[in-house]
């Protein structure tokens, strides 16, 4: 097991008759905000349900927290667990419902309110804690499932397309709660298909596709290591020009060009190392860079690139 | 978001304890169960007997039919035979069947307990929502009888009255312990369940011989003590015709609650076995 992992999956596999969902895939998952991403149909589904223990592997391990969840209930007081359906149970409140998920946790009466109206406050539902489920919008149905995944304080929250059906607003209030519970040192895994969403909450991704580990890791690395699609840098100088025929010169840049906006568009298949070297170059050669930005660093690019679309 | 989450303290890593889980499980989902639009319209079913205790205090007043005999054709004919497994087949059959079907059940299974705690909690608000219904149903009827008509309360009615109320309860837990168990088994377990309760326990359980032994109609029946016993009325005719041609001994009161005792422990680990066994995928 990885230090400092709170979840460790080890050659995990499941199919469902002669389908394979999730094929023989190892991963560990720390501290901090991890997006989980594929296609419709990739197995990101199945495996979030492994390692949320809804579901047992066909084959392999996964370990929370060091224990099986199926076979060790009890682990199940360090794991929260947001799912994507809507379902909730419409004929309670929202206050019963959270006064049940915390009963179920094994707390006692006092800190069952304490934590209910805690929960309910983070999410921004304390005004309507006491109407029906039944009752709520979309929007807050999913604060809802929010607020009963984290009441308890777990180790490790799982969170399926969190961001379902929510306004703006609250959007960007789950977006913050997501990231500051990722800083107190608590794993978060998010599940979601919406990459820019991703992308707003963590640079740390678990990619899956066709059932397949296909990536994971920090989204600036795994740009690095995709060598057939070198990475677009954009650098804006007074002296572009200057800027293009230094740049062609270095052995790690495999191609430069001046765009439109005057620009100067670097490729590269080291972007870790070009980053590193930049400066040194800039200082030594005199050469003036007012802003510089990587052009398909990002999520959707790392992702239409590993996937092939 | 303003306040910082709260970190870390969560408590003993143990699973909570079968009875507290079943216990607070069961509690919440009484809760639920009776706000649930189904409880009025199997409410309104219910007062199928109450009209009729109606008809009778209006029409007979106990000049042709004694209160007693009422309340005996009341609890075998209406709610043995047909009330006790239809609102048991209303809760049993959605006490986990429902559950998975909306998905909630995820919340259970995300939480440190076991599923036979699950089981038995939601089977528990389950049979009491069902009895409670029943309960109140045969308490109308009673109140229909003796308000202004006192001089039918005696003893012997009471105790007859007390004794349909146990023999109720005790049909819907264990129709409801069935249905529950026939709803965790099945994707579709309506048209079964319904079989079972209106094809399976009518027809054989007046079978003659041992097979209607093998109902929970014929044992809750057994225990009803019938006041036109002995009197010339045609279902003891019947009861009489198929004890000579079939030299027809019924068990004792003991046989039959054991029975049905047994019906609910082997229906509850099953359903308890299929529910550990079963993963959703929603």
């Amino acid at each position: 097991m990885n230090a400092g992992a709170l979840l460790q999956a080890d050659r995990v596999s499941k199919w469902f008759g002669e389908v394979i969902a999730v094929n023989d895939c190892s991963l560990s998952i720390g501290p901090g905000v991890t997006g989980l991403l594929g296609l419709n149909g990739a197995g990101k589904t199945t495996l979030f349900k492994l390692m949320a223990g809804l579901i047992t592997p066909s084959q392999g391990r996964i370990e929370v927290g060091g224990r099986r969840l199926r076979r060790d209930v009890g682990g199940f007081r360090r794991v929260g667990f947001c799912p994507e359906s809507d379902a909730l149970f419409d004929w309670l409140t929202g206050r019963e419902f959270m006064s049940l998920m915390l009963r179920l946790m094994g707390f006692p009466g006092e800190e069952v309110r304490a934590r209910s109206d805690r929960a309910l406050g983070l999410v921004r539902l304390s005004d309507a804690a006491d109407k029906r489920i039944g009752a709520y919008s979309k929007g807050m149905r999913q604060k809802l499932k929010m607020a009963q995944a984290l009441a308890h304080e777990p180790d490790i929250i799982f969170l399926d397309e969190p961001l379902n059906g929510m306004d703006p607003v609250s959007r960007r209030e789950i977006i913050d709660l997501v990231r500051e519970l990722g800083g107190s040192g608590c794993g978060v895994v998010v599940s979601s298909h919406i990459l820019p969403e991703i992308e707003t909450m963590t640079r740390s991704i678990v990619l899956i596709h066709h059932g397949k580990l296909l990536a994971e890791g920090d989204i600036t690395e795994i740009r690095d290591h995709i060598r057939n699609q070198p990475t677009i840098v954009a650098l804006h100088s007074d002296e572009p020009r200057r800027l293009a025929s230094f740049l062609a010169g270095r052995d790690l840049v495999v191609g430069v060009e001046l765009d439109d906006l005057g620009r100067v568009v670097a490729r590269t298949n080291q972007a870790l190392s070009f980053y590193s070297a930049l400066p040194g170059w800039l200082l030594e050669h005199e050469l003036a860079v007012s802003e510089f930005e990587t052009l398909d660093d990002n999520l959707q690019a790392v992702f239409d690139y590993l996937v092939g679309d | 978001m303003s306040e910082a989450p709260l970190r870390p303290a969560a408590p003993a890593d143990r699973p909570l304890g079968l009875c507290p889980a079943a216990f607070w499980i069961g509690f919440f989902s009484f809760r639920e169960m009776v706000r649930r639009k189904r409880v009025y319209s199997v409410g309104l079913v219910m007062l199928l007997p109450v009209l009729l205790t109606l008809a009778w205090r209006l029409l007979d007043g106990g000049d042709a039919i004694p209160a007693a005999l009422l309340l005996a054709n009341l609890s075998g004919m209406v709610y043995v035979h047909f009330l006790v497994a239809l609102v048991s087949l209303a809760f049993g059959l959605s006490a986990i069947a429902e559950e998975i079907d909306e998905g909630t059940i995820i919340y259970y299974w995300t939480r440190p307990l076991s599923r036979v705690s699950i089981y038995i909690g939601r089977l528990w608000a389950a049979q009491t929502v069902a009895a409670t219904l029943l309960v109140a149903s045969l308490a109308v009827c009673f109140l229909v009888i003796v308000v202004g008509n006192f001089g039918v309360v005696n003893l012997a009615f009471l105790r007859m009255y007390v004794g349909t109320c146990v023999i109720i309860v005790l049909g819907a837990f264990v129709y409801t312990a069935v249905f529950a168990a026939v709803g965790t088994w099945l994707r579709k377990p309506m048209l079964p369940a319904i079989l079972f309760a209106f094809g399976w326990e009518s027809i054989s359980g007046n079978a003659p011989l041992r097979l209607k032994e093998l109902t929970v109609v014929f044992h809750l029946r057994n225990l009803i003590r019938n006041p036109t016993e002995g009197t010339p009325s045609m279902p003891n005719l019947l009861a009489e015709v198929q004890r000579v041609l079939f030299n027809e001994v019924p068990p004792s009161a003991w046989h039959s609650l054991l029975v049905l005792v047994g019906v609910v422990v082997v229906t509850v680990a099953v359903g308890c076995w299929l529910l550990r066994r079963k993963e959703i995928f929603r």
